[in-house]
C-alpha cells in the first residue's frame, strides 16, 4: 500500500468537521491506489490499528501515516495537561517516538490503538506534572495558588473548544460535578484529591463522580473495548 | 491499598489521577481483580475519547523531528524481560509500572541504544532499568529532591537503599567543548559516575551511594574529566 501524504493543517480541517473516526477511515481508503472503495465508515478494524500492527513489524511509511492520524490529539490532551507549548511539543515528540519503538507490544485484542497511545500520551503528560510537583513544597504551594485561575481556564477550554461535537454533547449530558470532576482531573492534570479541595466536596464523592461520569460518557459515546 | 474498597478508583485511574504510590497500589489490585480491569479497560477508552476530542494542530517541526528520530531508533523486543512477564499474563497491556519516573523511562532506556547491543540485551537491559526505575520511585523509603542548577535548570534526584536516579530538566544547553558530568561526593572524594551530555534532558541510574554520600553536577571538557576540575553548578546531600 503506498501512502498518500495528507498536509496537516487539511487534516485537521477535516477533522473539525467530520468524526475522527470517520477521518480515519476515509484516510485509509484514499491510501489505496488500486481499487477506489467507497467513502463509507465500516465495522472493519480500526485502521490506526491496522497502522500500528504494519508499525509493528517496522514498516517506516505506516509510521507516518499513523503520525498524521494521532499526532493532534496526542498533542492536544498533552497540552491540555501541561499548557506550555514547548514543553508539550517535548513530550509529545517523546510519545510519538515511544509508539515506534513499542509498537511491537501491542496487543489488539486488548484493546484499540487509539486508546493504548492516547493513554501513553496522557500518563506522560501527568507524570511531567507529578513528578514536577512531587518534590519540593514550594511548587505545590505555586499550584496550589494557580489551582483557582486554573479551574476556570480548563473549564473554559473544555466548554467552548471541544471540538468534537459528540463527545461535548455527551459531556454536556453529565450532571456539573460529574464533568467537572472529569475534565478537571483529565485535563486539568489533577490528582483527585486536588479535584476534591478545588470542587470542596468530600473525597469518596469525587471518586465516585469520577467513575459515575466516565460510565455515563462511555454510554454515551458507545465506548466498546 | 488505603482505600477500603478499591473497586471504585476505576474511574479516578482511568483519568491518571490517582496519586503515583496509590496508581501502584491499585495496579496491584488489578491483578487481582478481573471485574475491575474490564471496567478500566472501558473506562480508559472513553478516557481517551475525551483526548481525541482534544486534538489541535501540532507544529510540522515535531512531525520532522519524529520522523527522523525514528530513523534512528530501534524498536524494542515484543517480549518483556522475564521479570515483567510474569506479571503481564495477568494485566492489561496499559497497565505500565507505576511510576513517577515513568516520564523518565524511556529517556533511562532510550540511552542504551547509543550502544551496539544486540536487541535482546538491550530489550533485557531496558527491561531491567524499568524494573529499578520503578522499585526506586515506588519505594516508600525513598528521597526526592529538586534543586536549581546554579547555570540554569533543575536536578531531580529520587534516592533509595544506595540507588538513586538522576535527572535535569531545562539545563542550559553548552558549547561543543562542554559536558556536564555528575559525580558522587564522599568526604573531599569526588568518583565520577560519567558524563551525560550537553543539556536538556539528562539522566542516569546511580548506584553505589551510601547514606552520607552526595551527588554534584559539574561542567567539565568534552570527554569529562577524572577529577571535578570545574565548580559545583548542582549538589544534593542524598541523607
Amino acid at each position: 500500500m503506498t501512502v498518500l501524504d495528507i498536509p496537516g493543517d487539511i487534516q485537521s480541517d477535516i477533522q473539525s468537521h467530520i468524526g475522527r473516526d470517520v477521518v480515519d477511515e476515509r484516510i485509509l481508503r484514499m491510501a489505496s491506489p488500486r481499487a477506489p472503495r467507497p467513502l463509507v465508515v465500516g465495522d472493519e478494524p480500526s485502521s490506526v490499528d491496522e497502522l500500528l500492527t504494519r508499525v509493528a513489524r517496522g514498516d517506516g511509511p505506516a509510521f507516518e501515516l499513523l503520525y498524521d492520524r494521532i499526532a493532534n490529539s496526542v498533542y492536544g490532551v498533552i497540552r491540555r495537561v501541561l499548557r506550555d507549548p514547548a514543553q508539550s511539543e517535548e513530550v509529545t515528540q517523546e510519545v510519538l517516538v515511544e509508539v515506534w519503538r513499542f509498537a511491537t507490544r501491542f496487543d489488539p485484542e486488548r484493546g484499540s490503538a487509539t486508546t493504548w497511545i492516547h493513554t501513553m500520551a496522557h500518563r506522560r503528560a501527568i507524570d511531567r506534572v507529578r513528578s514536577a510537583q512531587a518534590s519540593h513544597d514550594r511548587d505545590e504551594k505555586v499550584a496550589r495558588r494557580d489551582q483557582v485561575t486554573a479551574y476556570d481556564e480548563v473549564a473554559e477550554r473544555v466548554e467552548a473548544r471541544l471540538e468534537q461535537q459528540h463527545v461535548r454533547r455527551c459531556l454536556e449530558h453529565l450532571t456539573d460535578l460529574q464533568r467537572e470532576s472529569v475534565t478537571l482531573a483529565y485535563f486539568g492534570g489533577y490528582t483527585y484529591r486536588e479535584v476534591a479541595e478545588i470542587l470542596d466536596v468530600p473525597l469518596g464523592t469525587v471518586k465516585t463522580r469520577m467513575r459515575d461520569g466516565l460510565i455515563r460518557l462511555r454510554d454515551c459515546l458507545g465506548v466498546t473495548t | 491499598m488505603t482505600e477500603a474498597d478499591p473497586h471504585t478508583l476505576t474511574g479516578v485511574y482511568a483519568l491518571d489521577a490517582l496519586e503515583l504510590d496509590e496508581r501502584a497500589a491499585f495496579e496491584e489490585h488489578l491483578r487481582e481483580c478481573a471485574a475491575c480491569r474490564a471496567e478500566v479497560a472501558e473506562l480508559t477508552g472513553t478516557a481517551s475519547r475525551l483526548a481525541a476530542a482534544a486534538a489541535v494542530p501540532v507544529s510540522p517541526d515535531v512531525r520532522a523531528r519524529v520522523i527522523a528520530a525514528v530513523g534512528q531508533v530501534r524498536q524494542a523486543s515484543p517480549f518483556p524481560a522475564p521479570v515483567e512477564l510474569a506479571e503481564r499474563r495477568s494485566r492489561s497491556w496499559f497497565l505500565q509500572p507505576a511510576s513517577i519516573a515513568a516520564a523518565l523511562l524511556l529517556v533511562v532506556s532510550g540511552g542504551l541504544g547509543a550502544i551496539a547491543l544486540d536487541e535482546h540485551q538491550q530489550a533485557r537491559d531496558a527491561q531491567l532499568l524499568t524494573a529499578r526505575v520503578s522499585a526506586l520511585a515506588t519505594d516508600p523509603d525513598r528521597l526526592q529532591f529538586s534543586v536549581p542548577v546554579s547555570t540554569g535548570g533543575h536536578g531531580t534526584v529520587v534516592a533509595a537503599g544506595g540507588s538513586a536516579l538522576f535527572r535535569t530538566s531545562d539545563l542550559r544547553t553548552l558549547s561543543d567543548d562542554q559536558v556536564y558530568q555528575l559525580w558522587i561526593l564522599r568526604g573531599d572524594d569526588a568518583q565520577s559516575v560519567g558524563v551525560l551530555g550537553r543539556g536538556g534532558v539528562l539522566e542516569t541510574l546511580v548506584d553505589g551511594m551510601r547514606p552520607t554520600d552526595a551527588l554534584g553536577l559539574t561542567i567539565e571538557p568534552d570527554g569529562g574529566s577524572s577529577r571535578p576540575t570545574g565548580s559545583l553548578v548542582f549538589r544534593v546531600d542524598v541523607a
